[in-house]
């Protein structure tokens, strides 16, 4: 039995999307921030740093949302090639790519003062958004041919990481100078289309308040 | 048989120690970046970004490094917690943190320059070395608490990488206020030295021309 420690549009979202794909039993807990919940000596031992998402296991916490996502590929079979699939190698790229490039790109572009306080916010988002613009386009060429480790035809958990994020890129707004579309990498958009039409997405945009098209065009 | 591209002294250095310690054949084909090594069609065609490590397997080449990691224990069944393993959760959480944060705060304290620009080199180091510190102080408890694959005796795919990244941070820092020498960590500490007198690591580091303490504590090369 999982315990999803979760808060709706944070990184949990990918999680709680593939257990419902998956089907598997589970419990999702919402985490009452505004009641400072993340700072607590239960949560602490859970997630020592204090960020979402966090997840019980039967092994024991969890927390790192690629690493979360691996534990559950491979404990349940079907939306991730095993170990001794040829396409292990490729997915495990992927997937560390995504973990280490794009998802932290992704958080100086939401929070850029983080990188080196309020004065820096000008510089670190001119260096981090054709940074972003290089990963998706090579991201997207990979992805051409239907993968195995993103296939554009069935879910995936790589597919669902990805889509959290496209959810999030899309949502500056059209003007907005940050804001990036799906519709612009073709690969990736057969993916996002698919996984909006998975009755999993579906459930959880709905209890997240995501709206239709949490992928291809997100609220803003 | 697998080819590991990369350079000595630089991030293939982990994956080089990795296949030393699981006796598997490789070749080691050094990139010669300053000839434009990382850019040359070939190369790219190996790592679009143009970054070592790379490592040719028969199922097509591989870069990130956790990525080439997990995928050599999981063919060689070594160095790491197998799936199903009780520990398997925590090691892949504790791995995925090292390569999402502690991996590129450790380039931002040798490469401040990078994430805003040169004028921005001093503070965006300073808040990586916050970071760091954090980071470094779990990952102590973690190795306090006395699991296999961050201890002295036993090396793992993080481990090694972890020793990596402290060497770094240890001698490389652009500025030389935030070398944090691994004695501030002892249960970390006492991996380095252990992992140094290993024969297949010490084999590797004198290959890369590295002379003496590799992890536990290096001098700073910071002017």
């Amino acid at each position: 039995m999982y315990v999803l420690h979760y808060f709706p549009d944070t990184a949990s979202l990918a999680i709680r999307m593939v257990l419902a794909e998956l089907g598997v039993q589970h419990r999702c807990a919402l985490i009452d921030r505004e009641a400072g919940a993340l700072n607590t000596p239960e949560y602490r031992e859970m997630q020592p740093l204090g960020l979402i998402p966090a997840m019980e296991t039967p092994d024991g916490p969890m927390f790192e949302t690629a690493a979360i996502l691996l534990y559950l590929a491979d404990r349940h079979p079907g939306l991730a090639p095993a170990p001794d699939h040829s396409a292990r190698a490729a997915f495990l790229k992927w997937l560390f790519f995504t973990s280490t490039n794009i998802h932290p790109t992704l958080l100086q572009l939401f929070y850029p003062e983080r990188t080196a306080g309020a004065d820096c916010v000008a510089q670190v988002l001119a260096h981090a958004k054709p940074k972003m613009d290089l990963y998706l386009t090579t991201l997207d060429r990979a992805a051409a041919g239907n993968p195995d480790w993103m296939p554009h035809d069935r879910p995936s958990i790589l597919g669902y990481y990805i889509a959290m994020l496209m959810h999030w890129l899309g949502g500056f707004g059209a003007d907005h100078p940050l804001q990036i579309n799906a519709a612009d990498y073709p690969q990736l958009f057969k993916v996002l289309t698919m996984l909006e039409g998975q009755h999993a997405t579906q459930a959880i945009a709905e209890d997240e308040g995501l709206g239709p098209t949490p992928f291809t065009a997100p609220l803003s | 048989m697998y080819k590991l591209h990369g350079i000595a002294d630089w991030g293939s250095q982990v994956v080089h120690m990795a296949l030393a310690e699981m006796g598997v054949p490789f070749s080691f084909d050094t990139v010669d970046w300053q000839a434009g090594g990382l850019k040359t069609a070939d190369f790219l065609a190996l790592n679009p970004f143009g970054r070592v490590p790379v490592l040719e397997t028969p199922n097509g080449p591989i870069f990130e490094t956790a990525a080439i990691l997990l995928y050599l224990s999981e063919k060689h069944g070594k160095l790491a917690p197998a799936a199903g393993a009780a520990d398997r959760g925590a090691f892949l959480t504790w791995l995925t943190l090292v390569t999402n944060s502690v991996h590129p705060d450790a380039m931002t304290l040798l490469h401040p320059e990078r994430p805003g620009g040169e004028a921005m080199s001093e503070p965006v180091a300073d808040a990586a070395h916050a970071r760091l510190q954090d980071h470094l102080a779990q990952l102590e408890k973690v190795a306090a608490s006395g699991v296999w694959w961050l201890s002295p005796d036993h090396p793992s795919i993080l481990s090694l990488y972890l020793l990596m990244l402290m060497r770094w941070i240890k001698a490389f820092p652009a500025y030389a206020r935030h070398s944090i020498p691994s004695q501030t960590y002892p249960a970390l500490h006492a991996m380095a030295v252990g992992h140094e007198a290993r024969p297949a690591i010490m084999a590797v580091l004198a290959d890369e021309g590295i002379s003496g303490p590799a992890f536990s504590n290096p001098p700073c090369e910071t002017a």
